[in-house]
């Protein structure tokens, strides 16, 4: 008869315990504990190893606009993907930016007010008439539904003039396609 | 020569368990001693034939002696099990690693602990 308590840090940890067959349980904060995934191990005499996940219950906005705060022109398409935070390894796929600027992401842990769990996210594209946030998007949740505003600036506006080349001066009506290669 | 240290199959290896080699020669003459945690030892063989000791001590007892005569000059790798040694050393506990990932995202999770009840 043998209980182990083992601490899970960034994901690992282990312990050296007797065969036999355990009922698991798991403590994380902005996770519910009823989700662990098995609930159950069986250590053999052998060294061994078992992943469990846990699934979190919180829901995050993330809103592109030109202000970066509630009630900016939103941009209308894009995406957006979780990841460590340098930015080098994403979590998960990612996640269409709707025509109104919102991004959902579902099953995100969360903390308290007191105690927030920060999550990383990346713009991987915006549409075609605003500059993408390049930095990395720092989120800290403390409750189960969050909303947070990310900016994306209006794309500078560019003049064009299309005339005749042998009589200076006559303004063309035509069309100018830019193709960015 | 190299001498390796065989635990039975049954038996984890544990750093604690001190090996005490020595080579004697057909007088009885120590020619070689070294203490030693590892399972691999490089010994002294400066004569032909010798006699190679193993003694095995856990905190500070002696629990295991074994001996073996070597020809130096047809041998270059020995082997000596210590087969009983199940009494004092029997593996009881194994390693196990733990991986705990966030179910949607498949990021590990900072910071959890889990908890092993016996059923």
């Amino acid at each position: 008869m043998a209980n182990y308590d083992v601490t899970i840090t960034n994901g690992s940890g282990s312990a050296r315990m007797k065969a036999g067959t355990y009922n698991v349980t798991a403590t994380a904060q902005g996770y519910s504990a009823t989700s662990l995934d098995p609930k159950t191990f069986t250590a053999t005499a052998s060294d061994g190893s078992q992943t469990f996940t846990l699934l979190a219950e919180g829901t995050l906005e993330l809103i592109f606009n030109e202000t970066g705060a509630s009630g900016g022109t939103p941009i209308t398409s894009g995406s957006v993907v979780m990841t460590d935070s340098t930015g080098s390894i994403e979590y998960g796929s990612a996640v269409n930016i709707n025509s109104t600027g919102v991004a959902t992401f579902a099953n995100v842990p969360f903390g308290t007010s007191e105690s927030p769990i920060t999550l990383y996210f990346k713009q991987l594209s915006t549409d075609d008439s605003h500059e993408i946030e390049s930095n990395i998007i720092s989120v800290e949740l403390s409750s189960a539904t969050e909303t947070q505003y990310v900016i994306n600036v209006l794309l500078g506006e560019q003049t064009f003039t299309l005339s005749d080349s042998t009589y200076s001066g006559l303004p063309i009506n035509g069309t100018l396609n830019f193709n960015n290669e | 020569m190299e001498l390796i240290i065989n635990c039975a199959n049954n038996l984890v290896y544990n750093p604690t368990i001190q090996y005490y080699v020595t080579v004697q020669n057909k007088c009885g003459q120590v020619l070689f001693a070294t203490y030693t945690t590892s399972e691999t030892v490089r010994i002294c063989c400066c004569e032909r034939s010798v006699v190679v000791c193993v003694r095995l001590y856990q905190n500070g007892n002696i629990i295991q002696t074994k001996s073996r005569y070597v020809n130096c000059a047809r041998e270059n790798q020995i082997s000596m099990n210590f087969d009983f040694l199940a009494r004092g050393v029997q593996k009881e506990e194994s390693l196990q690693q733990f991986l705990v990932l966030d179910k949607t995202y498949n990021f590990p999770i900072q910071r959890a602990s889990l908890l092993f009840l016996t059923l």
